[in-house]
């Protein structure tokens, strides 16, 4: 008797003190997505009333060559950037993890980017990737290759917005720098004892350890690609000749520039479908390959 | 006790004064630019109209398209009173009865279309309701650079009248370096990439300068892939791939451009550009550039017509505002003689702030905005006017001749942009693209652009509900 009361009132403790955010979410974030999966099924510009119309948007969609051509152009983004991020922080991250001189300067720099607003992002590398005097291609002419076009060239374009993707690891890195001082000093000096070397202590320590935070940035990198925007919108605005129409751009065309926001919904819930699965096969593979403690 | 009496009743009259006195006070909400100049003009309008106050916010940060947040606004029952819309998205957002009625105000106000910039005034009607009062407009020249025409040999004060000059002109003007990379440019058909459809005031032109039309006479269908559209563009990419070393090198070159002050024209590295009228102002600003204003080329075909475009801004007022009259008697000043005065004496003004912050050489003046109001054209041009240079005055009146031969972006029909005005400006963009980047012929790129195009019309039409 006395532990049930005292239950419930914990309970309500517990839902009053969650209830802002709650609140937030049931009126800000899952009423919209609800009614964004009834709007998938009409014909919507917004201002008039929804008019049901079935399946026909999510058939349309698979008829649209420009779907195809946004959903081609973010699974190359995805390809590129998620691996090469991962990477590019991780090694960061280990350089960042040794007992150097100013190691607080160094990591202060690399996190930096991390925080620089997304226009002045953009246009920043707007002049790092120009093709005649950018940094980039200055860069690249020393070492005696003349660099291309970028941000104008069909090629190009994508691999210009991984680039500048990659600068902004910065918080990756912050997550690699936790995951290696997570790593149990005992560890290594079990390890050292055992006669391991460096090398074989990073890879049959380190690495096995890290799994969960690869696995992690993995994750949210994937969901985070997929949605790739910004620098198409404020840089090329989906050109050359649409290599760089990612998919979020093509849906935010569709929802606020043709008025067709039924349509646009019916690209959203594919995209969730698309990243939910994906979401999914990584979490059935990670047992296969991270590993926890 | 008659003392608290007197005390508690003149706190009665006071709080009846002050409450009468702000209820007075409208307030309406607006929408619109919030730039220095602009601000200043709505505080303006403030003072002569006591009972009326601005709540003004940014219509958009991105210029091509002012939907996002207003018809967010709309749907949710809050659109602002009044608002700035873009003159090639408006008839859209007019067919779906977003905007107040106008026509009993111009009839009881006796405004005349006679007294407005016809293609604009039209462009401001859906269904044969007026639904706005035509803003500031703008039309398309090009700029010549006389000292590189000179320095290659050329007549620096023939500006390039045809496709055909434009061939000749470039093929003299253009620099390689001993690699055979062009470091200097005769003319460049598009002006900056990253947008299509933004650096794309000449091929709007040159397109309609051939005569053909871009939407059927009942508005229900584009015509983009007409054969006389198809030639133009076919030229336009042997253009570029003959005196531009092909458009990816062109675009590169321009990409500076796109990051903001070395625009190659102005840097004079490009000696012919065609693009917007508010252009000449920042050329006149710099001291060694001595450039020249002219028409628009046009094609060397049978049946080829001088045609520029204009597009600008509307004010509308939204259907379901509260207070119809305030807003009203506000766009009316706002894009009448009144406004126009205000905004250009708070327009010098602020950029003699900049000059002085800046501290650029010289005094700076100030081109009269091409208002679509004619009254208030005039009033303008009678104060400015006669403080402009000779240079600058012989510039604005090309600009103010080249009105003569525009198109609105805003028609529903012919040479307007259509119903779905933001989508053929986005689809036509790509597909000139696709044919200079030589990824479709221009008959694939314009046909794919129609079919695009017209399904997306077709859907539009039916959603109409202003009858």
């Amino acid at each position: 008797m006395e532990q049930s009361r005292l239950k419930r009132q914990e309970s309500i403790a517990f839902y009053s003190f969650i209830s802002p955010w709650l609140i937030g979410f049931i009126f800000f974030t899952g009423g919209p997505i609800i009614a964004s999966l009834y709007f998938s099924l009409t014909n919507y510009n917004v201002v008039s009333k929804p008019e049901f119309t079935g399946f026909s948007n999510y058939i349309n969609l698979f008829n649209d060559p420009l779907f195809w051509t946004s959903l081609y152009n973010t699974i190359y983004y995805a390809i590129f950037f998620i691996p090469l991020g991962i990477l590019i922080a991780f090694v960061s991250a280990i350089m960042l993890n040794q007992e150097i001189k100013g190691l607080a300067l160094y990591r202060t720099i690399y996190y930096l980017p991390s925080i620089v607003p997304a226009v002045a992002n953009a246009i920043l590398w707007i002049w790092l990737l120009n093709p005649q005097w950018g940094l980039i291609n200055t860069g690249l002419r020393l070492i005696r290759i003349e660099g291309p076009g970028w941000l104008s060239s069909e090629q190009w374009a994508k691999p210009g917005i991984i680039l500048m993707s990659l600068w902004g690891v910065g918080s990756w890195i912050i997550i690699y720098l936790a995951g290696l001082q997570g790593v149990p000093e005992q560890l290594y000096e079990a390890a050292e004892i055992d006669g391991a070397t460096k090398f074989q202590r990073f890879i049959y320590v380190t690495v096995p350890l890290m799994t969960p935070t690869i696995f992690f940035t993995l994750v949210t990198g994937l969901i985070g690609a997929f949605q790739v925007f910004t620098q198409a919108y404020i840089m090329t605005n989906g050109g050359p000749v649409n290599s760089t129409l990612f998919y979020a751009l093509y849906l935010f065309r569709n929802a606020f520039n043709y008025l067709k926001m039924g349509y646009a919904s019916s690209m959203a819930w594919i995209l969730f479908l698309i990243i939910l699965s994906l979401t999914i096969i990584q979490f059935k593979l990670a047992r296969k390959w991270v590993f926890y403690e | 006790m008659n003392k608290k009496l007197i005390v508690f009743c003149s706190v009665l009259l006071t709080i009846t004064i002050v409450s009468v006195a702000f209820a007075e006070v409208t307030t309406i909400t607006f929408w619109g630019w919030i730039s220095p100049e602009w601000v200043a003009t709505y505080r303006d309008f403030e003072q002569q109209y006591p009972n009326i106050k601005i709540k003004e916010s940014l219509i958009s940060e991105a210029w091509a398209s002012t939907a996002e947040k207003f018809l967010a606004a709309v749907a949710g029952g809050n659109a602002p009173d009044a608002s700035l819309m873009n003159s090639h998205e408006f008839p859209h957002f007019a067919s779906l009865g977003v905007f107040y009625d106008l026509t009993q105000f111009i009839k009881r106000d006796k405004i005349s279309g006679a007294d407005w910039f016809a293609p604009q005034w039209r462009g401001a009607q859906f269904s044969g309701k007026q639904f706005a009062l035509p803003g500031i407009t703008d039309t398309r020249v090009t700029y010549w650079n006389k000292k590189l025409f000179k320095s290659a040999g050329l007549n620096p004060d023939k500006p390039p009248a045809t496709g055909k000059d434009l061939e000749e002109f470039s093929s003299k003007l253009v620099k390689k370096d001993a690699g055979g990379n062009i470091i200097q440019y005769g003319f460049i058909p598009t002006i900056e990439i990253g947008m299509p459809g933004a650096g794309n005031a000449f091929m709007w032109c040159w397109l309609s300068s051939t005569g053909a039309k871009w939407v059927s006479s009942d508005g229900k269908k584009y015509l983009v892939n007409d054969p006389k559209f198809v030639e133009a563009l076919d030229w336009v990419v042997k253009f570029y791939d003959k005196y531009c070393g092909g458009a990816e090198k062109a675009s590169a070159f321009l990409q500076a451009g796109a990051g903001a002050a070395q625009d190659p024209f102005l840097t004079q590295k490009l000696a012919i550009k065609v693009d917007g009228d508010g252009g000449y102002f920042q050329m006149a600003t710099i001291p060694d550039l001595d450039v020249g204003v002219a028409y628009v080329p046009i094609p060397d075909m049978p049946g080829a017509v001088r045609h520029t475009f204009s597009c600008g801004s509307m004010y509308a007022i939204s259907a379901n505002t509260k207070h119809p009259e305030e807003a009203w008697t506000f766009i009316k000043w706002l894009s009448g003689p009144e406004g126009a005065k205000a905004y250009a004496k708070n327009a010098l003004e602020q950029r003699k702030k900049d000059w002085a912050r800046q501290q650029l050489p010289g005094e700076p003046v100030y081109i009269p905005n091409l208002f679509n109001n004619r009254q208030a054209v005039k009033e303008l041009e009678n104060i400015y006017l006669p403080l402009l240079p000779t240079k600058a005055k012989q510039a604005y009146k090309v600009i103010t001749g080249s009105l003569n031969h525009t198109l609105s972006c805003a028609g529903l029909t012919g040479t307007g942009w259509g119903l779905t005005g933001l989508a053929f400006y986005n689809e036509m963009g790509t597909a000139f693209q696709a044919a200079i980047y030589h990824k479709m012929t221009p008959k694939e790129a314009l046909d794919n652009a129609a079919a695009v195009l017209n399904k997306g019309l077709e859907e539009a039409w039916k959603q109409v509900k202003v009858k």
